[in-house]
């Protein structure tokens, strides 16, 4: 036994010894031979990059085929478009036209989507237009979470909300608000997508009429507006939409309650002092200073919920607005005393109105202020319920005491402007004057680090970061001004979007990204496998706008043209690499309108429509019927042909439209 | 009793070679369910692989229909001037429901044949998946061989691979049979398998004209020797009469 023992003690020592040299060779090995990631190591010191930037880069390379985790919807500023972005490769992968006309994806020249851009209830000064500001998108959500469905993205210049289908991410409708010409606070969804919040910024006389200034406070108002949204049915219900009248401050950005503050808005306002501007020769004070003397503000908070009910019981009263369109309004009056409408003061100048992902806070970002101020939805609900108010405004909203609402105000830098949120419980708010991140806690109301970004951070986004489970890994800053980041391409600079990486314990800037295409405001962050778009439509024979088989559909072989007095119909279809017909004879006057559908059903495989002279091109994805309809009032022949490169005799796939001269 | 014995007392007749019986008679129905289900499945499937298609294109035939990436094929088909693969084999596909249908009924039809006519129920399922391919082939031909002169690529007239790896231009194809082609062997192999089972049956049954799998009621012993001589057991009626006579 003693033996046995002791051979084996020797025995297992020689193992380790021998197991030691094994370990030992690998490891000297490793340093000694030329590994397979030498050659990195190589180039990481020709460049200079240190450890840092080598582990950035390893963050957000992706090889070919591989695919993003998030996808960022960023609105396009004044190009009018939303930019799909992968996160975190940064790529971009579309623009999605909206409210500007966009010859790649025959926005604005396929005669359905030129109706789109007209508006569903829009005045004809409105219909016409061929831009917009777009400011804040947001995806359509489910019990407080994003479900990928539907995208909103406001117009601050207009005051127009436009809704995209996230199947195929397209455009579907745009609505134009009765009451104003402005908003800023646009678009915000209520947990469930049940309204689409749209407050206006600039305040005018109700419905679009005229009044002069100095009758500001009397004829002049505000408007929170909330949009009927019909799931199902993929559109904005004006009939079914109403609006809360507000006091002619200036309101700005909102964020719906949730889980716990679930049935309220919160709404920003500044320019409560109403001061209406210094006309030239004035001793008036210019609205820079006219609107920042009160160092309060107020916070509107509204109870949507308590809203819905006094509409449903007929409290609201039909406003005839802008263009004729009407919208039922509560007035202001009826507002104050349901309580529908209560402020509270907030720092002056307040900008982001952000609440928690648990809907408990409310947080604030002032301007020129230095602080966070965070409100608890408790204390405003508790206050609401015993009617403590500190008093009323000119109008008889009630008004809570500031010490009475708020909950905390934590020191995170001057000028704070939009906070977003993590999974471990940390808030980050983007802090314009001082261009940083600042990263704080919640409920400990601690600031914890502060990040510097290049340069003037606007808005801020993290993944999923204003939902009620956001996923933290990432935030993007959503610099202003780009100065010295990239290569300068004269006066006009790009924005500068810059990827953090928040995974860790201290926050690291991986990446920064130009935007040159207007310059953006809000962006959201969804998990990518949220999203389910179709790669080509459902069916040969689709309408992308009803988003059902369209009776204009045109099987291969069935090709036509109909005569119908002055107008000629041409059932067409296009496949590679022809169009049948391919030659067109109309005479002069006649009003053609075109069928064409793409009978394709191969991935990619979308065609053009390019008509020489005629201001028309469209591009009709595998499944889609396109649209075309005008009058051909210049005789002539006009060459057409498809304007995607979808095949090897793409060239070949062309045809003429003839216009007979008429005969005198 | 056991599940066997249950079985074998739905088979009428003499207790002779009673698990060779139910084996005999267990096959030919697997037969037929194998040959009608092979309607539901593809017989021959074909995959061209191209850089533009990641995940191939993929076309499965089965005997009423295609199905996969036909039009996307016929696109590219149309180019060297090939018709369109709806085009191919419609009588075939016409019938094929009902061709299915007596097929499979043939393996069930085998267990009442006689002795001699048998056969004539197991060589059509023989012969069914050679008739598949020949066909096949038939197509294969025409359509590699029939192109429009006009077409815009011109290219030598060929006869695609009915299997394994073929080239046509650039593009790699790769032929195989599908799971219906498979099943249809199958139900063949069964039904031929019954058909050689039987034959032991078949000797074993005192009726040797009669031979089905269930060969007709033996007459019990002793009984009336006018059974016996209509059953065709004319010894043993023989001995029961000089029974009686002695």
């Amino acid at each position: 036994m003693v033996k046995i023992k002791k051979v084996s003690k020797v025995l297992g020592g020689i193992g380790l010894f021998i197991a030691g040299l094994f370990i030992g060779s690998l490891i000297l090995g490793n340093i000694t031979a030329q590994g397979p990631y030498d050659r990195a190591l190589e180039i990481a010191k020709a460049r200079q990059l240190n450890p840092d930037a080598v582990e950035n880069a390893l963050k957000t390379y992706h090889p070919t085929g591989v695919l993003d985790e998030y996808i960022m919807f960023s609105s396009g500023g004044h190009s009018g478009q939303v930019i799909v972005i992968g996160i975190p490769s940064m790529r971009i992968l579309k623009y999605i036209a909206v409210f500007t006309p966009e010859p790649w994806q025959g926005y604005g020249f396929d005669a359905e989507n030129k109706k789109v851009l007209q508006g569903t209830n829009c005045d004809p000064l409105r219909a016409k237009l061929t831009w917009a500001d777009t400011h804040h998108p947001a995806i359509s959500e489910t019990n407080g979470d994003y479900d990928g469905q539907f995208l909103f993205i406001g117009d601050k210049a207009n005051a127009r909300i436009a809704v995209i289908d996230l199947r195929d991410f397209e455009t579907k409708q745009i609505v134009c608000n009765p009451l104003g010409y402005s908003n800023h606070g646009a678009a915000f969804v209520t947990p469930n997508s049940e309204y689409i919040i749209e407050p206006s910024q600039y305040a005018v006389p109700q419905g679009g009429a005229y009044a002069p200034l100095s009758e500001y406070e009397k004829k002049y108002r505000g408007f929170i507006t909330f949009w009927y949204f019909d799931r199902k049915a993929g559109r904005i219900i004006p009939e079914k939409s109403f609006a809360v009248e507000a006091p002619p401050y200036w309101q700005d950005l909102c964020d719906a309650g949730k889980l716990e503050s679930y049935g309220f808005a919160f709404c920003n306002s500044f320019n409560s002092e109403m001061a209406t501007g210094k006309p030239l020769g004035s001793p008036n004070p210019l609205f820079e200073v006219g609107a920042s003397q009160n160092d309060m503000d107020y916070l509107h908070i509204v109870n949507w919920k308590k809203a819905e009910e006094i509409v449903a019981k007929g409290g609201a009263k039909e406003v005839v607005g802008i263009g004729g369109f009407k919208i039922k309004v509560i007035p202001l009056d009826v507002a104050a005393k349901e309580r529908i409408l209560v402020f509270t003061p907030e720092p002056k100048s307040p900008h982001g109105v952000d609440v928690s992902p648990d809907g408990k806070w409310i947080v604030v970002g002032g301007k020129l202020d230095t602080h966070a101020t965070v409100y608890s939805i408790q204390k405003i609900k508790d206050a609401i319920e015993k009617g403590k108010f500190e008093g009323k405004d000119k109008f008889g909203v009630p008004i809570i005491a500031f010490k009475d609402s708020v909950e905390a105000q934590v020191p995170i830098g001057l000028g704070p402007l939009h906070t977003v949120f993590d999974n471990k419980g940390f808030a980050y708010t983007s802090v314009f004057i001082e261009s940083v991140v600042a990263k704080w806690k919640v409920g400990e109301w601690k600031l914890y680090e502060k990040l510097p970004v290049h340069y003037n951070i606007g808005h801020i986004a993290a993944a999923e970061g204003d939902t009620v489970s956001p996923d933290g890994k990432w935030v993007v800053a959503l610099n202003k001004w780009a100065i010295d980041r990239f290569s300068p391409v004269g006066p006009l600079h790009p924005q500068n979007f810059q990827l953090i990486d928040i995974s860790g314990d201290k926050m690291k800037l991986v990446y920064d990204m130009p935007i040159p295409l207007g310059e953006p405001h809000y962006a959201q962050i969804i998990k990518a496998d949220k999203l389910k778009p179709w790669t080509v439509y459902p069916e040969v024979g689709w309408d992308p706008i009803k988003q059902a088989k369209s009776p204009y559909a045109t099987a291969l072989g069935k090709e036509r043209i109909e005569r119908k007095g002055k107008t000629v119909y041409v059932y067409a279809t296009a496949i590679r690499s022809h169009f049948t017909p391919e030659i067109i004879e109309v005479e002069e006057g006649d009003k053609v309108v075109m069928y064409i559908t793409n009978v394709e059903r191969a991935r990619d495989a979308t065609h053009g429509f390019a008509l020489g002279g005629y201001n028309i091109n469209l591009s009709i994805e595998p499944g889609e019927v396109g649209f075309v309809e005008f009058v051909a009032d210049k005789p002539g022949v006009f060459p057409f042909y498809c304007s995607e490169f979808c095949s090897a005799l793409h060239l070949e796939m062309a045809g003429y439209l003839i216009v007979k001269p008429k005969k005198k | 009793m056991g599940v066997l014995g249950k079985i074998e007392n739905l088979i009428p007749g003499p207790m002779i070679q009673r698990n060779r019986r139910i084996l005999v008679t267990l096959f030919a129905i697997l037969s037929a369910v194998f040959i009608l289900s092979s309607y539901f499945f593809p017989y021959w499937k074909f995959t061209l692989i191209a850089p533009q298609y990641p995940q191939g294109l993929r076309v499965q035939v089965y005997l009423s229909k295609l199905k996969g990436d036909v039009s996307e094929l016929d696109i590219l088909n149309h180019y060297i001037g090939m018709k369109k693969m709806e085009e191919a084999a419609q009588f075939e596909r016409k019938i094929a429901l009902f061709g299915i249908i007596v097929l499979s009924l043939f393996s069930l039809f085998f267990l009442f044949s006689g002795r001699k006519g048998a056969i004539f129920f197991v060589l059509p399922s023989l012969a069914f998946p050679l008739i598949f391919i020949g066909d096949l082939f038939f197509w294969m031909y025409r359509f590699g061989h029939e192109l429009d002169p006009n077409a815009p690529i011109k290219i030598t007239p060929f006869t695609p691979k009915i299997l394994g790896e073929g080239i046509v231009a650039q593009f790699k194809t790769y032929a195989t049979f599908g799971l219906g082609f498979y099943l249809a062997i199958l139900g063949f192999i069964f039904v031929f398998l019954a058909f050689v089972l039987r034959i032991g049956v078949c000797n074993a049954c005192p009726v040797k004209e009669k031979c089905s799998v269930f060969c007709p009621n033996l007459p019990k012993w002793p009984g009336k020797p006018e059974e016996f001589e209509r059953a065709g057991m004319k010894e043993k009626a023989l001995i029961l009469r000089q029974q009686k006579v002695n």
